[in-house]
This record gives C-alpha cells, sequence and structure tokens, in this order.
C-alpha cells in the first residue's frame, strides 16, 4: 500500500462551496478509479497550536498498490479534482507540496547530496504529474 | 473515519533497533487499544524539491492512526496504555516530544467513510 499526503493553504478569498466542490470531486475518486483504498481530506486541526499555518488544508490517499498510484496520476478522469484543487490553493501547483509513505518498487536515488544526508528521501512523482 | 497524522524528524540516536522499536509499539495499538481501523507508518518520501524545502527541517517519519469515530481518538489520546508506545516514538524523534507535530482533518464529509469522517 502507497499513502499519498498533499498539503496546501486554501486563498481567504475562496467560498466554502468552493472548498466542498473541490474535496467532493477528490473523495469522487474513489468511485472512479482502481485502486484506492480510501481518501480522507480536509481542514487541517493542529494539535496543542504546533504546525499550525504551515499549510491550512491536506488530502490523504491510500492506493492498493504502485499501479493504482501510477492510475492516479495518469488518467484524465482525476483532471477536474485536481485542477479543482489548484484553483482554490495560494500559488496554485506551486503551492503544493506532500509526501508519501509505504514500500516503492523504485525510489529516486537523487544526485544532489543534499538528499543523500538528510534522512529524508525524494519519491518523485511521475515528470508532468499534477501532484 | 479519522485519520490522525504525527509528523516528527529522527534524532540522531536513533538506530534501526529504536525506529522499529517505536513503529512496532505503535503498530500494536491497533490489538490492544479499540476503535483503531489500522496504523501506517514509516518513512516519508517528498514529492518534489519544494516539498522538500518545505518538510524536510521538521520531518523525516510518518505514522497514521485512523480510528472510527471521535471517541476513539480521543481514547488514545487519554488512555495510559499508549503511553509506552507514545514514549518510544518521543525516544527517537528530534526534540522529543516538542518535536512531533500531530494533526487531523476535519471539515469534510467523505461519503465513502464512515461518521467520523468530518
Amino acid at each position: 500500500m502507497i499513502t499519498h499526503n498533499v498539503f496546501l493553504n486554501i486563498k481567504p478569498t475562496v467560498s466554502a462551496e468552493a472548498i466542498t466542490n473541490a474535496f467532493r470531486l477528490l473523495f469522487q475518486l474513489q468511485n472512479q478509479l482502481p485502486g484506492i483504498l480510501r481518501i480522507t481530506g480536509g481542514q487541517c486541526q493542529f494539535h496543542e497550536r504546533k504546525g499550525e499555518g504551515y499549510f491550512s488544508h491536506g488530502l490523504s490517499i491510500d492506493f492498493e498498490d504502485d499501479d493504482a498510484y501510477k492510475t492516479f496520476f495518469e488518467s484524465d478522469i482525476a483532471l477536474p479534482a485536481k485542477t479543482a484543487l489548484i484553483n482554490i490553493t495560494v500559488d496554485g501547483l506551486e503551492g503544493i507540496v506532500g509526501f508519501d509513505v509505504g514500500e516503492f518498487v523504485q525510489i529516486a536515488n537523487s544526485a544532489n547530496p543534499k538528499y543523500r544526508i538528510q534522512a529524508p528521501r525524494m519519491r518523485l512523482t511521475p515528470p508532468g504529474a499534477l501532484f | 473515519m479519522i485519520r490522525h497524522t504525527i509528523v516528527f524528524k529522527l534524532n540522531s540516536n536513533a538506530t534501526a533497533e529504536t525506529i522499529n522499536h517505536a513503529i512496532n509499539s505503535m503498530c500494536a495499538l491497533q490489538t490492544t487499544l479499540s476503535g483503531i481501523e489500522r496504523v501506517i507508518a514509516g518513512e516519508c518520501y517528498f514529492h518534489d524539491d519544494k516539498s522538500v524545502n518545505f518538510f524536510s527541517e521538521g520531518m523525516s517519519h510518518c505514522i497514521m492512526i485512523d480510528f472510527i469515530d471521535r471517541h476513539a481518538l480521543d481514547n488514545f489520546f487519554k488512555n495510559p496504555m499508549t503511553h509506552s508506545a507514545k514514549d518510544a516514538v518521543i525516544h527517537i524523534a528530534e526534540g522529543g516530544y516538542a518535536g512531533i507535530v500531530g494533526f487531523d482533518f476535519i471539515g469534510t464529509n467523505n461519503p465513502n467513510m464512515g461518521q467520523g469522517s468530518t
């Protein structure tokens, strides 16, 4: 299983309706794409205020395997949900960050020594992938 | 369902043994504490350069716990049975307890999930 986590700050001018719609489109993907085990997301409630301000919202998608993960990035079916989330995010796609947790067939070995020194590793999303 | 996520960066004293102990202890809560659907834990793999720049100063590992509802999450916070697992995570986190960030998702309702998804 691969868990795909995405975080964003929603523009202050965005309506509650637009936020609800974006997440509704996201949640619908569970019924539209194969291999999605579950999707959860929404406003981030930080405990003890630690981390508050890093981002306002997030989402977490559990994929059954690498094929399901790949489909999420390649299928046009996911585009309306991704576009809706990008449109409500501060700085759009550039404002979206994230990480995955899980076992991977291939893990990108960056040539940048920065990534070898720090404990975190990169699992690059496919070229051209929205998120 | 409520997904409770905690993120932290490993401290320099953490070993493979203490990391495994911490993660295994958290995963074992599935069998000892009621209302836990699953525990997902491991190293974070960042999506791109901007994600590395954003997160890597403060986190390297993540533990996600899915609770059936708010009551189960509250039990996780208050039940002494969780203390040893939490202590094991604090032990490997840079900055100890202060270095751990926890959050949940609220304000949405995924119709595919249980009532606790708000």
